[in-house]
């Protein structure tokens, strides 16, 4: 485990050795945090508020995509499908059917739920690599039938949603979003801690370590693989309603294999099989990918001659994957590794042995 | 009726081919180092891009530039294998996943900040653009030339793997790398050689292709048309890819003239991967693919 606690501190009964806030150092960091995080949206701009909702929805997919490749192994490349039917179906059930909305987030999540289990089945016969490009096979589909599907979802055109309201409170300003995802994060946060800690996170684990040698040991590969699959698409689905929520506006471009690609970079850059990993990746990424698009296309601006719009995307485009390539190679094992690392130097310095 | 399905079956036959010769060049890494190439297809784009500059811009004769655009992939593939995919030996299958994935997008914004503003361009004709007529089946001339440039590189790899001795290193790392290297062969060497072929196949593939119909950004998106192809063949078998590509093609193209009238259109982009998921389902490692046995 490592050293997660200052010396001195001792688990002497069961209930202390699975809490997960320990000292008070630890609490005081905690409460802290919270607040800061419930605080910062009042002072923020509108801009940042939306970044922050934003960063706030990957990182919902990310946790659950963590859960499913980081803990349990399984290569996903279809996630950004997942959120594609969650949004969707949020979208259609409240803007078209006047379905009520947490009503139909639950039914949306319900949905993506069944679309875990009949994507997680290729899984019983499949591994590593196959499995990936059955979920490749379909993002591919789910894609096609948002184009085809016209009737309901709008096809190119998109889906529009008017303003959400619940619970007396109407989401349409930014504010208010950035509240609502700030606080699902947290609670799903919270939810995938435990669950990486209960016996069934502890089988994601045996299975992706050695999946054979976990079966020999009595895990029932079969049903804690399509589990996984299922908490994945649940929260895939649930980051797709809070998506709707946020942008009121869907179309098929917003779910493609790219995006797929990048929760998965996220997983990878944050470090498999760590949730912090999954908040630090994800904030990093998507920083990164903003960073990037807004200063090229700043910089297009300022020397129109000489750069196009489509330079700057280009030049966005290669730096993203290079920084990919430069992390594969020199980081494997992700920030929240380097962050480990960062604290055991720490307290470890100046006699680090 | 009949000669709709002839048509369908000529014309897939035709398209079989392109997936065959792209499909190739992705088996032949993925079989001697386990890595799959998403990048291909980028390079393919890069290629082709590289390709017109050459011959439509500076105006060079044809010989000059297809050797340039080899020598300048080939050069490509050492370099990648050297940079990016050496450093992952021994990693997990997503890492090497994943590396591809970002090389992909970076020769996508390669292509989009050198080319991108020229849009969608068309070489030179160097090939017989015209159609043959044959009984009222129309036949593309330049589809054809593809189609026999992907079974003259299927015998030319036959015989580079079954009777040079470079080929027969290549055959022995695809069984094991540690083995290979216990009886003296240099797997580093070996590994680069194979990404040289494979990046030249790319270029020549983007060529080929371009020179066929018309050259754009949809070059990348051939790497994951060949998906199934790759899957149904077996992703070990070059001959495997080459006769999936027909199949598939003549599933896309029959589907597409049986279904679409159907479901309003549209159909042939998603044929594939339904078969896809079919082949998965039923036989995984495909039609000549090596099931390998897992032990403990």
């Amino acid at each position: 485990m490592g050293l997660t606690v200052p010396a001195g501190v001792r688990d002497e009964n069961y209930r202390q050795a699975i809490t997960i806030v320990k000292t008070k150092t630890q609490w005081g960091l905690a409460i802290a945090g919270l607040v800061a995080l419930f605080i910062a949206p009042l002072i923020l701009d509108d801009y940042f508020n939306n970044f922050i909702a934003l960063i706030c929805i990957n990182m919902i997919v990310v946790l659950g995509l963590n859960l499913l490749t980081g803990y349990c192994g399984q290569i996903s490349l279809g996630q950004s499908a997942f959120v594609a039917v969650g949004a969707y179906s949020t979208g259609i059930l409240y803007a078209k059917y006047g379905v009520p909305f947490p009503l139909a987030t639950f039914f949306a999540v319900m949905i993506s739920a069944v679309f875990g289990i009949i994507v997680g089945l290729p899984s019983v016969r499949l591994k590593g690599f196959y499995l990936a490009l059955s979920t490749v096979a379909f993002q591919f589909i789910v894609y096609w039938l948002l184009f085809k599907g016209e009737a309901l979802t709008g096809g190119g055109y998109g889906l529009a949603l008017p303003a959400v309201s619940f619970f007396g409170i109407t989401f349409d300003t930014r504010l208010e979003v950035a509240y609502l995802s700030i606080t699902s994060v947290v609670i799903l946060a919270y939810f995938a801690k435990g669950i990486a800690r209960t016996r069934a996170g502890r089988a994601f684990i045996a299975i992706r370590d050695n999946d054979l040698a976990a079966e020999v040991m009595g895990i029932a590969l079969t049903r804690t693989k399509l589990v996984a699959f299922v908490i994945s698409s649940m929260y895939a689905g649930f980051a797709g309603a809070l998506y709707a929520l946020l942008f009121r506006f869907l179309m098929p471009d917003l779910f493609t294999l790219g995006h797929s690609v990048w929760y998965l970079a996220m997983v990878i850059v944050g470090g498999m099989g760590s949730l912090l990993g999954s908040i630090l990746g994800t904030v990093f990424i998507v920083c990164l990918q903003e960073i990037t698009r807004v200063w090229f296309a700043s910089l297009a601006a300022a020397f129109p001659n000489v750069l196009s719009v489509g330079m700057g995307t280009g030049i966005s485009h290669a730096s993203l994957g290079l920084a990919l390539a430069l992390f594969l190679i020199f980081e494997p094992r992700g920030l929240s590794h380097r962050w480990e690392t960062i604290k055991s130097t720490y307290r470890l310095w100046p006699f680090s042995y | 009726m009949i000669e709709a399905l002839l048509q369908a079956i000529v014309s897939g036959l035709l398209a079989g081919g392109i997936y065959g010769l792209v499909a190739m060049g992705i088996v032949i890494i993925y079989r001697s180092s386990g890595i799959f190439n998403f990048a291909h297809g980028a390079i393919i784009l890069v290629g082709a891009y590289f390709f017109w500059t050459l011959i439509s811009l500076a105006g060079w004769p044809l010989w000059v530039c297809i050797l340039i655009t080899l020598l300048v992939s080939g050069a490509i593939g050492v370099a990648l294998e050297f940079l990016a995919l050496r450093p992952l030996l021994g990693q997990p299958i997503l890492a090497s996943i994943m590396m591809t994935l970002g090389l992909s997008m970076f020769f996508l914004g390669i292509y989009q900040v050198v080319w991108g503003h020229r849009g969608i361009v068309s070489f030179p004709n160097f090939m017989p653009m015209g159609h043959w007529i044959i009984g009222g089946i129309t036949i593309g001339q330049a589809n054809t030339w593809v189609l026999i440039a992907a079974i003259v590189l299927f015998v030319l790899f036959t015989i580079f793997f079954r009777f040079t001795n470079t080929g027969k290193q290549v055959q022995a790392i695809c069984e094991s790398h540690s083995i290979a290297q216990s009886v003296g062969i240099d797997v580093k060497r070996v590994l680069s050689l194979v990404w040289i072929i494979a990046c030249m196949c790319a270029a020549l593939t983007g060529v080929l292709v371009g020179a066929s119909g018309s050259v754009g950004i949809y070059l990348n998106e051939l790497v994951f048309m060949v998906i199934p192809v790759i899957i149904l063949g077996g992703l070990e078998s070059i001959g495997g890819a080459l006769v999936a590509g027909f199949i598939v093609g003549l599933v896309e193209m029959i589907s597409a003239t049986y279904i679409d009238p159907i479901i309003g259109g549209g159909f042939r982009q998603v044929a594939p991967y339904l078969f896809l998921l079919i082949v998965l389902i039923v036989k995984p490692y495909g039609l000549f693919g090596w099931e390998r046995i897992e032990r403990i």
